[in-house]
């Protein structure tokens, strides 16, 4: 590791910028720019605490995370129409996105509102006194920034699938809606295997569905395109929404790639926080699809030109880990680097968003075969198998399976995907769970991490 | 009742006419909960855990339809069938509002026919099912009726399996009219009706998941005959007012009529620990209902948290 890609404070990020501006090459400039400081004054405490990288490159990234709800605000001052998608990772807002001035955005992603703002927002109180108690999952933060309407604007149409769903989710979105927010509801039907003789599909991530079930969420899915069309005053046509399948497929195609070179480069070329903040825009493009393209080449001409020059963020011999679930506290991922891991494999519950959408069907079809391919639609035996595959041909050497807390589904994978990592590979797995805050429990999980690394690097001298 | 093969369930919306139609014996259980249960000990429902539990035991049944009304028996579900236990998981439409989520249900229905004839059963015809829905409806209403006389210990008659049909009637005597809403209750919660007598209370109505909020609606008998499997598919996916639709209109429509026409003057909001689907209830049902709530987490081999005792006497203390 080098001196110029070593982690930095945000302090020293911003010094860095503010040297680069005045010097005689200074950074090419980039919509979003700016010190970070200014979002720890709007309130994002957590960024005091995080560890950056300092490439150019990956502030461009934190800027354009740090600054949706502005852009959704432009958007709707613009004329936009806002579309809020819940319990949707990259299905309806490829859709909405394939409409003019249509702007959709993923309400679920409040869930890190507390940990960036350091709960100082009070969003978990606000939802425990509508009913949604800590028993549930941080995403009831979205409950609570619905009732304080002070974190993006309310949108013109809320849009959640529902079903084979997780049940935090869907009590949550209900809650929402008796609070005078009604909600497009579409079904989304327990993925299960074709019976013998059944019509089947395939689906992305070379999955197999009956025909009947992704005919069922096509017809559910042309549901939500005739609300749009309505919302939007323009009724789509198959040829729009093509492009805008298209469109999708450069975003995931560039993610894909970033992916293979930070998972397999000998040395680390990325950090784990920046990479998984990364891999979340691909869900819904951050608010702004143009924008994702440009941060993932900005991203990914770093990484290759760090690759190239030998040049990596975390010493060369860290202990190679598969992570599994997203952290609901964005430090766990310094933490991971901190304990001598680096990243090498995800799994963020949206396998599905990553997978390229099928361009030789009709379009429709191809969004009802993606959206059918979520890992929390199937059963996870389907998610642990393909976790453990991707483990396997990124070379990990450990796996974390992070929980989520209050999660209704988490109680019952974890075991199911550990069981089938040990099965298949052998590897040594690490359950831990991750509340908006690690900061009260950061010894506990940094001493589990440290022995899951020891572990895998005991298993190297072999 | 047809050549022995006992299919057990626990969730209303499976029809046991229409497993009796397909040659099954269906068999309603109401688990008991048990710490010990199989499954994931931290953050999982204990409802979803003792089902579970029940299937991989297999003593009441040769086999277990779940339904995907919730993540976590899905989860179950999953879990049951890994292990080795003759399992079908039932797709259960969460929205009720258009075609398509009939279609589904329907289907559904079908595809468990042909998995109930692979474990030994018969392919339903419509006579057999028409008769099977006649049986099980009159069934119904005399436990509705039972029910109005002698309080929600009649639901019992509902269920198979121990612990279903345990305890005493309520004593008599003037007490405070409660209505029970929540999740399913198991088998040692029977004891809850008795803990509320014995505090001064009497519940009037029974709207949990295994009460009578979860019946079918009454059956279209102009078309019983003609076409059975679609009037089955009406009474149970398209009216039943759980907790899991979407919209959840049905659920407080039900509440709406049911609380105040039963003259409960307050609400016992009841959902085993970890049942996500029950959160965030206890205000609106204070709203729709004019009723103030009282929301108890349901876990342990006694059927209760510590405290309950105390917390529902000063609830009725309140109400008097």
């Amino acid at each position: 590791m080098t001196d110029a890609a070593r982690p930095r404070t945000m302090e020293e990020i911003d010094a860095l910028c503010a040297a680069r501006a005045a010097s005689p090459r200074p950074d090419e400039p980039y919509p979003y720019a700016g010190p970070l400081a200014r979002h720890v004054r709007d309130g994002d405490r957590r960024l005091l605490r995080l560890a950056y990288d300092p490439a150019p490159a990956s502030l461009r990234l934190w800027n354009f995370l740090l600054t949706e709800e502005d852009r959704l605000r432009e958007a709707r001052a613009a004329g936009h129409k806002l579309v809020g998608a819940m319990k949707d990772l990259g299905t309806v807002t490829v859709l909405a996105y394939a409409y003019p001035r249509v702007t959709a955005f993923y309400l679920d992603g409040a869930w890190w509102i507390p940990c960036i703002m350091e709960m100082s927002e009070g969003l978990l109180g606000v939802a425990s006194a509508h009913g949604a108690g800590e028993g549930m999952c941080p995403v009831r933060a979205m409950l609570g920034a619905f009732v304080t309407r002070r974190h993006f604007p309310i949108p013109d149409l809320l849009v959640s699938s529902v079903g084979a769903v997780c049940d935090d989710l869907s009590a949550v979105a209900q809650r929402l809606e008796s609070l005078g927010h009604p909600i497009l509801w579409w079904e989304m039907p327990a993925r299960r295997a074709p019976e013998p003789g059944e019509p089947a599909v395939p689906l992305p991530g070379g999955l197999r569905a009956p025909a009947s079930q992704v005919a069922l969420v096509r017809s559910e899915l042309g549901r939500v395109r005739r609300a749009l069309d309505g919302l939007a005053g323009h009724a789509l046509t198959d040829a729009e929404l093509a492009a805008g399948i298209r469109a999708a497929n450069a975003v995931r195609a560039r993610l894909d790639a970033l992916r293979e070179i930070v998972f397999t480069a000998p040395a680390c070329p990325l950090p784990a926080l920046e990479h998984q903040i990364a891999e979340m825009l691909v869900i819904h493009f951050c608010s702004d699809r143009d924008e994702t393209l440009r941060v993932y080449d900005a991203l990914l001409d770093e990484v290759r030109a760090r690759v190239a020059a030998g040049t990596a963020v975390l010493p060369a011999d860290a202990v190679r880990v598969f992570w599994v679930n997203p952290v609901a506290d964005l430090r766990a991922m310094n933490l991971l680097e901190a304990c001598g891991g680096r990243l090498c494999g995800t799994e963020f519950l949206f396998c599905h968003a990553l997978d390229p959408l099928p361009e030789g069907v009709e379009p429709m079809e191809a969004l009802a075969r993606a959206a059918l391919a979520d890992p929390m639609v199937g059963p996870a035996s389907d998610r642990a198998a393909r976790i453990a595959a991707d483990a396997r041909r990124f070379g990990a050497e450990a796996v974390v399976v992070s929980r989520i807390p209050g999660a209704s589904h988490c109680a019952w994978e974890g075991e199911a995907i550990a069981g089938a990592v040990r099965d298949r590979l052998g590897l040594p797995v690490a359950e831990i769970e991750v509340p908006p805050l690690t900061d009260a429990l950061a010894p506990s999980i940094r001493s589990r991490l440290e022995a899951l690394v020891e572990t895998a690097r005991a298993r190297r001298r072999r | 009742m047809g050549d022995g093969l006992r299919v057990a369930y626990v969730s209303p919306f499976v029809p046991p006419e229409w497993l009796e139609a397909c040659g099954a014996e269906p068999r309603r259980l109401r688990p008991r909960r048990d710490a010990r249960d199989a499954g994931p000990a931290t953050g999982a429902c204990s409802f979803a855990r003792a089902t579970l539990a029940a299937a991989l035991a297999g003593r009441d049944a040769d086999a277990f339809v779940f339904a995907t009304t919730c993540d976590q028996m899905r989860r179950a579900a999953e879990q049951a069938a890994v292990a080795g236990a003759r399992t079908f998981l039932l797709n259960v439409p969460a929205t009720w509002q258009t075609p398509a989520a009939l279609r589904l249900y329907r289907d559904e229905l079908e595809r468990l026919a042909r998995a109930v004839a692979a474990w030994g059963g018969r392919a339903p015809t419509p006579a057999g099912l028409a008769s099977a829905m006649r049986r099980h409806e009159a069934l119904r209403e005399d436990i509705l009726a039972e029910a109005a006389r002698r309080g929600p210990r009649a639901f019992d008659r509902l269920f198979a399996g121990p612990g279903a049909h345990e305890g005493p009637d309520p004593p008599a005597g003037r007490r405070v009219p409660l209505a029970l809403v929540g999740g399913p209750l198991g088998a040692q919660d029977a004891d809850l009706v008795d803990r509320i007598a014995r505090s001064g209370g009497a519940v009037v109505l029974d709207g949990t998941e295994t009460g009578a909020r979860t019946l079918p609606a009454r059956f279209d008998r102009r078309r019983l005959d003609a076409e059975p499997l679609d009037v089955l598919v009406e009474a149970y996916a398209g009216a039943l007012p759980d907790v899991s639709r979407r919209p959840d209109d049905p659920l407080y429509a039900w509440l709406r009529r049911e609380v105040p026409l039963s003259g409960a003057r307050g609400v016992l909001l009841v959902r085993p620990v970890w049942c996500d689907p029950w959160a965030a209830h206890a205000e609106r049902i204070t709203e729709a209902t004019g009723r103030p709530v009282l929301a108890l987490d349901l876990d342990g081999d006694g059927g209760a948290r510590p405290g309950l005792d105390g917390r529902i006497e000063a609830f009725l203390e309140m109400l008097r």
